[in-house]
């Protein structure tokens, strides 16, 4: 089964979570620097500018290539995540050990129609954000759909 | 109160008072210069004994309003056993009422510290197959020592009502036992190398000191100074042996037992512990061979499972150390479904080690840089060529410590991805080997960075059921095939039926 992909509303929010986090880093460094700036040496200030403009530049490329990267795959048997920037993160859980399923929306995500679903199962975690409000519905209908058939299977399978 | 009901034996309120008591010995011991100096003024009439004794009762009365609420906690806790379930009630301020059923406990184990064994009571600990009490002992009930045992025969046989559990007695023959001296063999093989080498240069300086000291010395220095020295170094000779001995007083008479679908457990020397264990609540076995015993070619097994090894320094050890063919012998007794006999592992490929290498020279050439231009600009205090020399020894032999140490890791990391089971070998100096079977597997994830992708291998590690120290289980560089198997496998369900 091929991978389902984030849609276009996801790199808008991926974007403005970037900004967000961008403008409060800013901010902070801005603020240190005209705090202390006649303390320090002029290098200092200078490598935070750097910090700024490197951070500026993490802005306007990392949403984007994690945009591509981020990939999702739900089968009958196995919920599968690959996300990440440079380093590519890789998570299954088969849906037989799924123990909870859990689906939220902050106000960045209530604002751009998304949702992000957690599931747990009794050794850890995984997580799937910037998901459409139908599409994560629908995914959590389908775990919780699917877990019920495995159970019955198992029973049958039990008393054979 | 209903008839069924019961509260634990009143020694617990002791038991739990005993931490307010050390803590306030401690205090006192801490501060006995304050008090000899207290006292001093009594005696000289600076001090009136009012004062000393509003100190004293301070500290009485906080040891009286502890042994009072233990006593409310202790009379207002009730446990019963409702059908298939133990239910604990505490009708404190805070109400709290804990069901758990029975079918869920994991296991059911007794045990017996010298306070219970002088009072004739027994800690019975039960334990629930659940990852969010994993870290602690989900319940603790002290009773007498034959009401503990009718208790966990009752919650044993609720436990798995098909196979009906059966006692054992002290005197009835295990299927493994260990001699004195298979214990104190089991300490020296499993014994840290740094520990060991803390003791053999703490032997070598004091011969070479106490060979070169002289009563002048002692005269001159004073004696409370050379005292409070030799103090010193006995602490840590004291904290060095007692965790080179520790697991003499843990494993002493261990034994080990298979019946029916329960394995028994039983060791210790100060503590008693008597464990009780479903088969089918093991999630992993791992055998462990530490530096010492991999040089002798021994190893231990451990259980990978709830409910054992969730206390503080507790192992949950099913074999001490012995010969491998020993070890197979007496496991094939213990835990016949599974063989641990040897498979032909996958080794890491060896560019994989050339990246890591690549990795420590960049940082070597990093740090000397760093030591270099510190050299030159005179920061930490180092000065002087042969200062700069010195530092330059200490990163080249730290270098070399980690090109041996990635060489082990080469030499010990390895997979076996088989049809019913996943074996990972992990380490360096010691090794480790985990054996998994798919169905216990919860989670597998990987990672690739952009040289590993480039060279086709990933990074992994495989969660399953067990406290926080067992869950996670690193799989290090290995092709990015093996995690698709082991993904492959993972989905197959009910033995051989793959679903995918």
């Amino acid at each position: 089964m091929e991978y389902s992909k984030l849609s276009k509303k996801a790199l808008t929010c991926m974007y403005v979570k970037s900004l967000i986090w961008f403008i409060i880093c800013t901010s902070v460094i801005l603020l240190i620097n005209l705090l202390f700036y006649e303390e320090w040496p002029d290098v200092v200030s200078i490598i935070l500018y750097i910090v700024i403009c490197l951070h500026f530049l993490y802005l306007l490329i990392a949403p984007k290539i994690r945009y591509e990267r981020y990939r999702y795959r739900l089968t009958d048997e196995e919920f599968e995540v690959r996300k990440g920037l440079l380093v590519i993160h890789t998570a299954v859980i088969p849906i037989e050990r799924l123990h909870k399923i859990e689906i939220s929306a902050g106000p960045i995500f209530r604002a751009f129609g998304l949702k992000e679903v957690d599931v747990t199962t009794a050794g850890s975690d995984l997580n799937v954000s910037f998901l459409e409000n139908e599409v994560a519905d629908q995914i959590a209908r389908h775990l919780t759909k699917r877990i019920n058939a495995i159970v019955v299977e198992e029973k049958a399978y039990g008393e054979q | 109160m209903e008839n069924n009901s019961f509260r634990c034996h009143f020694s617990i309120v002791f038991e739990n008072l005993g931490s307010t008591f050390f803590t306030i010995c401690a205090l006192l011991i801490l501060n006995l210069d304050d008090l000899g100096d207290m006292i001093k003024e009594f005696l000289a009439g600076n001090v009136k004994a009012l004062d000393i004794l509003f100190v004293f009762g301070i500290l009485f009365g906080i040891l009286l309003l502890v042994f009072i609420i233990q006593v409310v906690i202790w009379s207002k806790t009730w446990i019963s056993v409702e059908g298939d379930a133990i239910v604990i009630e505490k009708r404190t301020l805070n109400r709290k009422k804990n069901t758990i059923g029975m079918k869920n406990i994991s296991n059911i184990n007794m045990e017996q510290n010298i306070f219970e064994r002088i009072v004739g009571t027994c800690k019975v600990k039960l334990d629930t197959n659940s990852q969010s009490t994993a870290e602690t002992t989900d319940v603790k009930i002290v009773l007498k020592k034959d009401k503990a045992e009718a208790f966990r025969k009752q919650v044993m046989d609720h436990m798995n009502a098909d196979i009906q559990a059966e006692e054992i007695n002290e005197e009835e023959d295990y299927d493994v036992s260990y001699t004195l001296k298979d214990i104190v063999m089991h300490c020296i093989y499993t014994a840290s190398i740094f520990n060991v080498l803390v003791l053999a240069a703490f032997l070598i300086g004091a011969i070479i000191g106490i060979r070169s000291i002289s009563i002048g010395d002692v005269l001159l220095n004073g004696i409370i100074n050379v005292l409070g020295s030799l103090l010193a170094l006995l602490i840590v000779l004291f904290s060095v042996v007692r965790s080179l001995i520790k697991d003499f007083f843990v494993y002493y008479g261990f034994r080990a037992k298979r019946k029916a679908d329960k394995i028994y457990l039983s060791y210790g020397l100060l503590k008693k512990r008597h464990y009780v264990l479903s088969v089918d609540k093991i999630n992993a076995i791992r055998v462990v061979a530490p530096a010492i015993s991999r040089v002798f070619g021994r190893q231990y097994v451990e259980l990978v499972c709830i409910g054992i090894g969730d206390e503080q320094n507790e192992k949950s050890i099913l074999l001490l150390s012995e010969k491998r063919q020993d070890m197979l012998g007496k496991l094939s007794v213990l835990l016949p479904e599974i063989s641990l006999e040897d498979r032909q592992m996958l080794r890491r490929k060896k560019n994989t080690v050339w990246h890591e290498i690549t990795g420590i020279l960049f940082m070597f050439v990093f740090l000397s840089a760093i030591v270099v231009f510190a050299g030159i600009l005179n920061v930490f205090g180092i000065s002087g060529l042969w200062g700069r020399i010195l530092i330059l020894a200490v990163a080249v032999l730290v270098f070399v410590y980690w090109l041996v140490y990635v060489y082990m890791t080469f030499r010990t990391e390895g997979v076996y991805v088989g049809n019913d089971i996943l074996i990972v070998s992990s380490g360096a100096f010691s090794k480790r080997v985990v054996w998994i079977p798919y169905q216990r597997i919860q989670t597998l994830q990987y990672s690739q960075g952009p040289v590993a992708r480039h060279f086709g291998y990933a990074k992994g590690i495989i969660h399953i059921l067990a406290n926080v120290a067992n869950s996670i289980h690193g799989i290090s560089c290995f092709d990015i095939t093996v995690f698709n198997q082991i993904q492959q496998h993972m989905l197959m369900r009910n033995g051989n039926q793959q679903v995918k």
